[in-house]
Order: structure tokens, then sequence, then C-alpha cells
């Protein structure tokens, strides 16, 4: 009996019958469906709705209607780049991107390393220690930290006291409010960096570090020329998504300071919210929300040019 | 023998660095625990002290269960700010809310996404390649962005304020994850039996559901968690999108800061308690986690 490989038969079957032959390339469109419908309805149409308006400006005594809002041109964009709370708090941000993911990747790097050492033991203790502030809500770990940074009775002041220094007013004053914001970044994500960096490590094959050492590399060595382009894709991931996340950093702002004291941490995303949702300059804020997706659409572009890897995807 | 000896000082050393810095990143979470069970009085304390002079469970009945509070309880010890600053009723309906709407979008996540991902998985069709690097990028937009129109078309919708409009959100939020985890899982389920039952005359239908979604459970249940670790913590859509019959968990957390100061302790029982779900996923899936944190960014 002669024996017919299955995928053979299966595309035979499609091309006699024609009929089967659509159902067959209509399948997949169909199965994606769904998705694109939920995704185009929820994420694109928004954005796009958020383009049309931001060439309009709201007019409160015409009711939340969008054919009340008259249209005002470029307005809204040659306000938000003559802004100077805006571009203070794009300022802000970008500060916190490049303090807090450079902080934090040296950091999970370090710890990362630690942990990969062969004679550690009880390594699952220590990483649900290190894991945990992941777990708490940002709003919630905002609440608690404004707990901690308090002058008078937070535990940070006493630590501060118990070596002698004078108690620093870390909410309430505008040189140390946006310092306190970036050490709670740095807390939070600090873990995500090092379960990333360790599942890299972890992954490295032996082979080109015992060639290394034959060959009286050092330690340093090691780590640059062997270990840092071996885990190109971790560090890549790390440096995209904690630089997109940058700008999703809302939560902790709002729990923590509300952006004060003054404007010393409205970051952008809320200084888009207070416009948006208490000011309700609806028009001006969509004008905003574009201008900040831009800039997110461009850092990831610019990072993934200066990693040029081809495999990665994003 | 003087070397073995270096050697394990070196491993010494290198546990209590690691301790040192563990602990560091946990102890603000120990705080939190403690200050639950504090007095007023106690968490007032200046200079203040980690350990409670006793534990009082008090934040957590005024949390959970007001109506169980006995009014002969509230001595000067464990009242103090409290009462002049107003309470926030039980959390309970709020929990009761958090676990409709992550109930509800999990699940129509999973039934929108499976198809999806079968299809990514199974099927090289036109675009396919660029369809699913679009929904993974959807992932890399600050929600901030589309709050305002989604709430205008929200309100159009009549959605503002029910637990049906948080839940379509979220599925937009979760889809992404769903679609690229489940892909995964997908790849690593062998073809050859769908093929055979195809060739009997079966169809796609009966290859997912009696085929792929068996063999799948255990991705799709880590999915199913991964997604409740994406919104059980999520605040800024169930803050414009709730109102304060609708409000989720976190909304609630950020009720605790009222006119005249923050209800610390009872804020802190409410925290300890919405870590509870998060601490038991991270112990399920720590490392199925990296997998959904950075999903599909490296082929």
């Amino acid at each position: 009996m002669q024996y017919y490989p299955i995928k053979m038969e299966n595309s035979m079957l499609s091309v006699v019958s024609r009929k089967g032959y659509l159902k067959k390339k209509a399948a997949p469109y169909m199965y994606m469906a769904p998705t694109m419908i939920w995704l185009l309805f929820f994420i694109v149409y928004p954005l796009i709705f958020a383009l049309v308006m931001a060439f309009k400006r709201f007019k409160l005594q015409r009711g939340l209607s969008f054919w009340g809002m008259p249209w005002v041109g470029f307005d809204n964009f040659i306000t938000a780049f003559t802004d100077p709370y805006f571009l203070l708090s794009l300022y802000k941000t970008f500060l916190i991107l490049f303090i807090a993911v450079s902080v934090e990747f040296g950091l999970g790097m370090l710890i990362a390393h630690l942990l990969n050492k062969k004679n550690v033991k009880a390594d699952f203790l220590w990483m649900v220690l290190i894991l945990s502030p992941m777990m708490l809500p940002l709003i919630a770990s905002g609440n608690l930290w404004r707990m901690l940074f308090d002058v008078r009775w937070g535990a940070v002041n006493a630590v501060i006291m118990f070596f002698g220094f004078k108690p620093i007013d870390f909410l309430g004053t505008t040189k140390w409010a946006l310092p306190a914001v970036i050490i709670v970044e740095i807390w939070q994500w600090t873990p995500f960096v090092v379960i990333t960096m360790l599942a890299g490590l972890r992954s490295i094959p032996e082979e080109p570090k015992e060639a290394a050492l034959v060959d009286g590399a050092s330690k340093w060595q090691m780590f640059r020329h062997i270990i840092m382009p071996l885990m190109k894709g971790q560090i890549l991931i790390v440096l995209l998504i904690r630089s997109m996340d940058v700008f999703k950093t809302f939560d902790i702002v709002y729990a923590l300071t509300f952006g004060g004291p003054g404007q010393s941490t409205t970051v952008a995303t809320f200084y888009l919210y207070r416009q948006a949702f208490t000011q309700f300059k609806l028009g001006y804020g969509a004008a905003l929300s574009w201008i900040i997706f831009i800039i997110v659409y461009f850092i990831s572009f610019v990072i993934l040019k200066v990693f040029k890897t081809e495999e990665a995807v994003v | 023998m003087r070397k073995v000896w270096k050697r394990r000082l070196g491993t010494v050393g290198l546990h209590i660095i690691i301790a040192a810095i563990s602990l560091s990143f946990a102890f603000p979470l120990l705080w939190m625990f403690m200050t639950s069970f504090k007095t007023p009085r106690e968490y007032y304390r200046m200079p203040p002290k980690l350990l409670p002079n006793h534990f009082v469970i008090f934040h957590y009945k005024e949390a959970f269960a007001p109506w169980a509070i006995n009014p002969n309880e509230l001595s000067e010890s464990t009242y103090y700010i409290e009462e002049s600053a107003g309470r926030v009723e039980s959390v309970v309906p709020n929990i009761g809310n958090s676990l409709i709407i992550i109930t509800g979008s999990v699940g129509l996540s999973l039934i929108i996404g499976i198809w999806a991902a079968y299809a990514l998985s199974r099927f090289k069709f036109r675009g396919s390649e660029n369809m699913g690097v679009w929904i993974l990028s959807t992932r890399m937009m600050p929600p901030i962005v589309i709050a305002i129109p989604l709430f205008w078309v929200m309100r159009r919708l009549y959605l503002t304020g029910t637990h049906v409009g948080l839940i379509f959100i979220y599925v937009m939020i979760q889809l992404p994850f769903v679609i690229w985890m489940m892909k995964g899982f997908f790849d690593e389920v062998p073809k050859v039996i769908e093929e055979s039952v195809l060739v009997d005359g079966g169809s796609r239908a009966t290859c997912i559901f009696k085929v792929v979604i068996p063999v799948a459970i255990p991705g799709i249940v880590a999915t199913a968690l991964f997604c409740i670790f994406l919104t059980w913590t999520e605040f800024l859509f169930a803050s414009v999108f709730t109102n304060s019959r609708s409000a989720t968990l976190p909304v609630v957390l950020s009720w605790f800061r009222q006119d005249r100061g923050i209800l610390w302790g009872q804020m802190s029982a409410v925290m300890v308690v919405s870590l509870i779900p998060l601490m038991a996923i991270t112990m399920v899936l720590q490392r199925k986690m990296i997998k959904g944190l950075t999903a599909g960014a490296i082929k």
C-alpha cells in the first residue's frame, strides 16, 4: 500500500474542492477577526478620535458633544510647545527615564550576578523577597512610601537620623520630591530587571565562558566581551519595556505627591491627566496625548535601531 | 585547609550581602504589614518603631467588617485620628467589584484570544507576521493616551460606571498578552494529532476544543493568572471609568487620603489583603511570569 504523508493529502483535498480551498484561505482571518475588531475599536478608533479632537477646543457650555467643539486648527499643538509647564513635565519625565532606568539596570544586573553565583543557597527565598515589590499595586506602593517618607514619623527619616543626619522632608520640598519619586520607581522596578537578567544569565552556555577562562580573561573582560553580547536580547527587553513604562508613571505620582509640591513632580502623563480630567481641556489633552504617543514610539524606535537586532520583533 | 576556610568565608559574605539586599527590598512591605496592626498612637510615634507593642486587628475589622466593631473597643488607644477624619466604608463590595471585573475580563479575553493565538500558531497567511507584531506593539502605548477618547466612547455607550465598561477595557489590555503567551503554548502542542483529525473530516473547531485546549490547559491557567496579575492592580482606567459604587480595589486605596489626614492603619490593612492574590500567583508562576512580562520581545 502506498503511504502518503498526511500533509500532502490535506493540501490535495483543498485543491480538489474549490469551496474547501476558499474556506481554508479564509479560516485564519476569521479566527483573527474578533481580536482585530476589538483592538481596532478600543485602541485605533480612540487614537484617531483623539487626533481629530486635538484640532478642536472643548466648550463646557455646549456640553460633552463632539460636534459642539469648534475647530481651532493647530492651536492646541502650538499651545503645547509653548506651555512651560508641559515642557517642564517632559523634562521631568526624561530625568526619571535616565536616572531610574540606568540605576535599575546597574542594580538589577549586580543582584542578578550575585544570585547567579554557584554557591548561593536558598535562592527561591531570596527571589521571593526581592520580587515582593513587584506584587504591590503601584497605587499602594505610592501610599506606602508616603508613609515611609514622612518627615516626622517615617521610617526613612528614622534611618537618616540614626546615622546622625538632619531629617529630610522628602515630599514637602521641591528639591527632594522628584528624587523621592525616582527612589520609589527604582524600588518598584528593579525586581523586574533582576528576574529578566537572571533568566538571561542562566541561559548562557558554559563553553564560551570556559574558553575565555582558559585564555586568561579577567572578570571584567569576561563580562564585557562574553556575557554582555550574549545577553543582548534581555538588555534590549529591559531597556525597551522600562523606558516605555516610565511614560506610564502615573499611579506612583498620583499617590505619592499628586504632582506637587508646586510642579516639581508633575510628569508628562500626570500633567495630561490634570489638563484633561480636572480642568476638562479635552482638546488640549488629546493634543498632549498624541505628542506623548509619538515620543514613546520614537524612543522605542531609537532603542531598536541602536541594538540593530534582527530577531527582535517588538 | 586555609583555602577551604577562605572559600567558606566568601560564601558567608555573599549570603550576608544577598540577605541585606533582599531584606531592604522587602522591608517597606514588612513595615506596611506591621502598620496594619498598630494603633494610630503607635504609627504616629516619633521616632518610629517597627514592631507594634501588641497586635491589634482593629483595622482589619474596620476595613472589612465595620459592623463587627464593638463600640467599647473604641478606647482612646485605638481611635485617635480615625473618627475625626471619617472612615471608609467596608471594602468588601469593592473586592466583589474587582473579582467580577477580573473574572469577566479574563474569561472574555481568553475566549477571544485563543482563536487568534491558534491562527497565529498554526497558519501562515498573508500578513500573519505583521498582525502579530502589531497586536504586540499596542502594549507600548501609554494607557492615558487613549483615556480621553475612550471616556467619550464609553459615555456614548452608557458604559461609564458599569462593570461591563471596565471589563471591555481590561480585555483590550489583556489581549496582546493572552495571544502571545497562548501562541507560545500552542506552538509546543504537536501538530500530528490535529492533522489526522482534519484528514478524518473533523473541523478546525474540533481540533481546538478536543485536541489543543486539553493539552494546553496548564498554559491557559498560567495565562489567566498572568492576566489577573496585570489587571488586579490597574488604577488609571479604573479611576476614570468607575463611580463610587463600581470602584475596584486600587481605586479604593486612593480614598483613604481624606481632608484631615490619611487613614494609615485601615489603608495598610486593605493593602496587605490586596497583596495576597498576587503573592500567591507569583509563587505559582515565577518562571512563566518572565515569559509574559517580556512576551514575544525576542523570538
